[in-house]
């Protein structure tokens, strides 16, 4: 499971929050998710679709549509935590 | 059956589907593609009566024409860099920067439909008319033709404005299977409409 850190705030239901992730061009990019789907409170659930291991960057893919209607961001590979599944 | 991005690449890499320019990285989703506002708009005319013109529309009418209507019904408008501002109730036609072409040998046809990020705004980009028939854009006669835009019917019920910039993402095309090979490509009215409409 691959995780990118992000800033939480509330939402607009107390069952909700708005998850702020950085892309590379320190843009941050909020989307509204489920309290529990954030772990840890700083971990975003979202899917790796490509790593760019020259620039040390990840294409990323949101759990949905952000705000800004992005579905996918660069993220430096910094801001991903990743862990086995069993 | 929905295809998932892996089999759109794969469609698009056999030339079953031709998005023109491609997508870039940023565009796509699992099971869909984002596609770009074109640079001009058409306006309706706010107040076609003002103009001395029989505001009732008749589609089933044989003289009926829509390019007709829409040239004396509508204005071109050019999208500045600081964008266009879509006021509440208003109602304006867009295009896609993409083109697309789907052979209908491919047996695969597509929905456009809109972003949630702009729908939770009261922008709506389709008048319940979201399917793009297998063989869009296709013309036997011009094989190597890119295809055509996807016109937008773009609307904002919403009570805020909405700042529309050009290049942005503006909807989304989500392709689907056909089941069975159709005898014929779609050839309705819509089918090789071109750029040219857009301005």
């Amino acid at each position: 499971m691959a995780y990118v850190e992000c800033i939480v705030e509330d939402g607009l239901r107390p069952s909700e929050v708005s998850v702020g992730v950085q892309d590379m061009d320190g843009r941050r990019i909020y989307l509204r998710v489920e309290r529990d789907f954030v772990q840890k409170n700083h971990l975003l659930p979202i899917g790796i679709v490509y790593k760019d291991f020259p620039r040390k960057r990840a294409l990323i893919e949101l759990p949905h549509e952000a705000d800004n209607g992005d579905n996918r961001l660069w993220v430096s590979e910094d801001q991903l935590k990743e862990s086995k599944e069993n | 059956m929905v295809l998932s991005d892996r089999e759109i690449r794969a469609a698009i890499d056999r030339q079953s589907i031709f998005i023109t320019p491609l997508p870039n990285p940023k565009q796509w989703t699992s099971t869909a593609v984002d596609l770009t506002l074109f640079n001009s708009l058409r306006r309706w005319k706010a107040d076609l009566s003002a103009h001395g013109k029989d505001t009732i529309i008749d589609p089933m009418s044989p003289a009926f024409k829509f390019t007709a209507l829409a040239d004396s019904s509508t204005e071109v408008i050019a999208i500045p860099d600081e964008g266009y501002v879509v006021e509440p109730k208003e109602f304006i036609l867009g295009w896609t920067i993409e083109k697309i072409k789907l052979p209908h040998r491919s047996r695969i046809a597509a929905r456009v439909e809109g972003k949630s990020s702009l729908a939770r705004l009261g922008l709506g980009i389709h008048v319940t008319a979201p399917t793009i028939h297998a063989g869009f854009g296709f013309d036997p006669s011009t094989p190597d033709s890119n295809g055509n835009p996807i016109q937008l019917e773009i609307f904002n019920v919403g009570p805020l404005k909405i700042r529309l910039r050009k290049g942005m993402a503006i909807c989304q095309l989500i392709f689907e299977e056909v089941h069975g090979t159709p005898e014929k490509g779609y050839q309705g009215q819509f089918s090789t409409q071109t750029g040219e409409a857009r301005g």
